[in-house]
């Protein structure tokens, strides 16, 4: 930052932490009294290859200078949601807010507290979640799309991510369901690199994204299908003998003997208790898999009166029924793609499936993740530098250490509440301390939450902390300005294994305070002060301290002056799973789950969408994420409101004919549900029969309605069974998953005069 | 020759292979010319003219290219013909410059320009203090200080490289003599000094 560089001005690294798909960047930030300038690149230091900033984080600025910035505390005077409020002073605010959470207590116990925050407004330092344990309150969770990494869990033991840099020998990249040119711009520019090495690109997408602009090659499929590609994928190879069989015998729970009679696979009797068991085909005898000359990988086998089959044979009967001509009635990929796309993933190795997001909101999201994790471990795909599977933009992540509590002191329990179950019937939670814009986020079916948030009986308080007034902010009685990450101190982690430090760089703008000193002053309120009484510095320390090793070795002295630090790491990033390590049940890559035996899809399987499209609501509704918004955030910036300024419905060119929309024209979207009226866009990236309502807008942006009016709260029953069953702590165990793709709904042309119903 | 013996000649190419039409550029320009809310000196088109976003063609056989586009300092330029007050002007190292004490606002050069690289800004608008016709002018002053213009340093792809094409050893002059490229509404014999290279032929799966 030589370039114009004035008296009393500084350029400082701080840290853009919005929850994006890039997972944090550095920015450069330039402070001339007591005001931001400007914000440009930078690199991350000793890694001048991973050079980033994308257009949020250059409209930061606006965003921290935005015009509806919440300059004072504010109490709710019409009804819930009417969005009027007066201005109150802090003291008054935090009393109300304190007291009523006292009310709650004395009520209805402190389970009746529902904590939560958006993972955009916070970062290490979690005010919100100390406050909870400190009460006994109820902690939200949000993690509406936990299917792949519940797969890989599962199914390789979790941490595959293939990291973006590196990956030299990779020859095939599928991204499925995956629009990271546009949502991750940050890593894009390894896939661009990867494609000037040789690589080939396959995007799997039923809009065309700009990630399938870049590709080179397209796979239009209908959308929910993606399970069934994934099965026709493994009965392609399979059928044509394009399985790596040597690394399903070395590495995986192939060979490994399924019991008939209870579906779980064979211990040794006499053994210990997790001796798993094969077929040795030289000795015709079953014996541990270390014993065996030559493992049976198909067939069946009788065994003490039983019949045992190798885990492949499983899956060899699974994907019987998804020949590419069967398969391609399902996804509408012609039947040559399907085998076209099997043969080039088997053969052109070491290949990677990004998957993405898209893939998982859908009741039956888990199957599609396990589908496409089945791939990599029939072909050896994994464990080998260049292959992989995973959906991360994290590459090669760092924990810090908690902010522990006070030596003699024990944080309470809380209580957990899984996804989108707060707003369920019989949720215990009436007084709710919102951080960010989750109410809108998280919850599907709005007109629901708003009837929960409005009823008396259900609802006793909402507070809200945020910087602007969202859609949460909207439904409090109390709102508390909070202030950005540009006033105030956090730290938080990075990819490539690096550590930064969030800088007060400015003081909090109008009457603004940090979600710490919000939540201690309500803790004090509480009379839980004492869980707050740490300053910031301490507890970044105790952070640091509290990490691995290599976190240790970082000093908070070091992050002030640098901003950003990599970890004492090699320099290429390991290979997951190079040493044969799969943290899995049998410790082996495993495509069969026995402990999914009471819940059926023991071995992935394509599941029909639980919404129906009907006749009333033909078409299916997905809210992919854009490059202008990360979730709700940004919706309000000026300069990005300059190029996107509206909520659209895209339709393709033949639904917008069949209804008589033209581009531009107002829409009336209705589901189930609800509905939202908002202008139409036509476009021939979008596939007949979808139509999409790009994620983030503010509720308020409508016309009329909103995004989140028209999802249904729909789970699958196997999901609840699991949840129930278990009473996980957390709900996303087994593979948690909105519907939020799965919408039905239709499309009609509005009149001016019919905009407001 | 030594360098600093060649008088310097600038130009920019752009890697249409590249470009995700992700608009850092544009919104890193905004910021650090102090640019009015409601213009921008460069914008990111989508393909020649259509709707921003929007694929061109016949679903699933589509086109989705992005032309990020501001002034294209053109050699030739009609601009710098038009200019009563002579505001408008060629430098030495090909950037065409603006002097906006001179500039009267008369608009003459936004009826010339065949790119719609140059807006009015209205007065008590933007860093220059509005009542000025405005457009990209390459960072020059970055440029002086051996910077890249803001819009190549804040693109994450890499998809637009600065220099003077009359290097060999350039980056610019490698990437045009390995890659075909084109520039904008070439027929007008503007000759502007912004390239795009073209997209590579996809592979077949």
């Amino acid at each position: 930052m030589a370039d114009a560089m004035r008296a009393g001005e500084r350029t400082q690294v701080t840290v853009c932490s919005p929850n994006c798909y890039d997972q944090n960047c550095p920015l450069a930030v330039t402070v001339r009294d007591g005001k931001i300038m400007g914000i440009a690149k930078v690199s991350f230091p000793d890694r001048p290859y991973v050079e980033r900033i994308c257009l949020k984080g250059l409209a930061r600025r606006d965003w921290v200078y935005a015009p509806d910035r919440l300059r004072e505390p504010l109490r709710r005077t019409g009804p819930r949601g009417s969005g009027e409020f007066e201005p109150v002073s802090w003291d008054e605010a935090l009393d109300a807010v304190a007291g009523a959470m006292r009310d709650g207590i004395e009520r209805h116990g402190p389970r009746s507290l529902g904590l939560v925050g958006s993972f955009g407004a916070g970062n290490a330092l979690s005010p919100w979640r100390r406050l909870a344990s400190a009460l006994g309150a109820t902690v939200i969770l949000g993690g509406i799309d936990q299917g792949i990494p519940w797969a890989d869990r599962a199914m390789l033991g979790g941490a595959s991510d293939p990291p973006y840099e590196g990956g030299r020998e990779t020859r095939l990249i599928i991204l499925w369901g995956n629009n990271m040119v546009e949502t991750a711009p940050g890593m894009s520019h390894f896939l661009f690199e990867a494609k000037e090495r040789g690589a080939k690109v396959v995007a799997i997408d039923p809009r065309f994204t700009p990630t399938a602009a870049h590709a080179d090659f397209y796979i239009p499929i209908e959308p929910g299908s993606d399970a069934a590609l994934a099965l026709s994928m493994a009965h392609v190879i399979l059928r044509d003998g394009l399985e790596d069989r040597t690394y399903l015998v070395r590495h995986s729970a192939a060979p490994l003997l399924v019991r008939e009679d209870d579906g779980r696979y064979l211990r040794l009797p006499g053994a210990g208790a997790e001796t798993f068991a094969v077929f040795d085909l030289a000795s015709g005898r079953v014996v541990a898999p270390e014993e065996a000359v030559e493992p049976a990988l198909e067939g069946t086998f009788p065994f003490q009166g039983i019949a045992v089959r190798p885990s492949l044979e499983l899956l060899r009967r699974r994907v019987q029924d998804y020949a590419p001509s069967s398969a391609a009635e399902i996804t509408k990929v012609p039947p040559g793609m399907i085998e076209r796309l099997a043969r080039a993933y088997a053969t052109e190795k070491p290949a990677v499936i990004r998957p993405g997001y898209g893939v998982e909101r859908w009741t039956n999201g888990d199957q599609s993740a396990m589908a496409i994790y089945t791939l990599p471990i029939l072909t050896g795909s994994v464990g080998v530098p260049g292959g992989g599977v995973g959906r991360s933009t994290s590459s090669w992540p760092v924990e810090l250490g908690p902010w522990p509590p006070a030596p003699g002191e024990d944080l309470r329990d809380v209580g957990y509440l899984g996804p989108m179950r707060a707003m369920d019937e019989g949720s215990p939670v009436r007084t709710w301390l919102v951080l960010g814009n989750p109410l809108q986020q998280w919850f599907p079916d709005f007109g629901h939450t708003e009837r929960v948030l409005s009823d008396p009986d259900r609802t006793d308080f909402v507070a809200c902390v945020d910087l602007f007034m969202t859609t949460s902010a909207r439904y409090a009685d109390i709102v508390l300005p909070a202030c950005s990450f540009f006033e105030k101190d956090d730290l938080l982690t990075l990819p490539f294994s690096y550590i930064g430090l969030q800088q007060k760089l400015i003081e909090p703008l109008f009457s603004s305070r940090s979600d710490l000193d919000i939540y201690r002053a309500i803790a004090e309120g509480l009379g839980v002060g004492r869980w707050f009484e740490e300053s910031p510095e301490a507890v970044m320390q105790k952070m640091l301290a509290g990490g691995d090793e290599r976190v240790r070795r970082v000093s908070l002295e070091r992050l002030r002056r640098e901003g950003v630090v990599r970890l004492e790491v090699p320099d290429e990033p390991p290979v997951p799973h190079q040493d044969g390590v799969y943290g899995t049940a049998t410790g082996r890559a495993q495509f069969y789950l026995e402990e999914l035996r009471p819940y059926g899809c023991t071995v992935a399987d394509y599941l029909p969408p639980e919404l129906g499209v009907s006749r009333e609501f033909p078409l299916r509704l997905q809210s992919a994420h854009t490059r202008f918004r990360t979730h709700s955030t940004y919706a309000n910036v000026p300069s990005l409101l300059a190029i996107d300024p509206r909520p659209l419905v895209e339709l393709s060119p033949e639904d917008a004919r069949t209804r008589g929309v033209a581009d531009g024209d107002w829409a009336l979207v209705r589901s189930a549900a609800g509905e939202a009226v908002l202008r139409a866009r036509v476009t021939p990236g979008q596939r007949a029969g979808s139509v999409r309502i790009a994620n983030g807008w503010w509720n308020a942006q409508f016309r009329r309605g909103s995004l989140q009016h028209l999802t249904a709260r729909h789970r699958s029953a196997r999901q609840e069974a699991i949840y129930q069953e278990e009473g996980r702590p957390m709900g996303w165990v087994f593979g948690t998953t909105a519907p939020f793709y799965e919408q039905a709904c239709e499309v009609r042309r509005l009149e001016e005069g019919e905009l407001d119903g | 020759m030594a360098e600093g013996d060649r008088p310097r000649s600038y130009a920019m190419v752009i890697d249409l292979d590249r470009c995700t039409g992700c608009w850092a550029c544009s919104v890193a320009c905004r910021e650090a010319n102090g640019v009015a809310q409601g213009f921008a000196w460069n914008v990111v088109m989508t393909g020649e003219g259509d709707a921003q976003d929007v694929p061109s063609g016949n679903y699933p056989d589509l086109d989705l290219t992005y032309y990020p586009v501001g002034c294209q300092h053109c050699e030739d330029a009609p601009c710098v013909k038009v200019c009563p007050t002579g505001a408008t002007y060629p430098r030495p190292d090909g950037i065409v410059a603006l002097d906006y004490d001179l500039c009267n606002g008369c608009r003459a050069c936004i009826a010339a320009c065949p790119y719609g690289a140059r807006s009015y800004v209205p007065p008590g608008q933007g860093a220059r203090g509005g009542g000025v016709v405005e457009k990209c002018d390459f960072c020059a002053a970055r440029v002086d200080q051996g910077l890249t213009p803001v819009c190549v340093a804040a693109c994450a792809q890499g998809a637009r490289v600065f220099g003077d094409p009359s290097d060999p050893d350039s980056e610019v002059a490698r990437l045009l003599a390995a890659r075909p490229a084109k520039r904008l509404f070439e027929e007008l014999g503007t000759s502007p000094r912004v390239h795009y290279l073209l997209r590579r032929e996809r592979r077949p799966l």
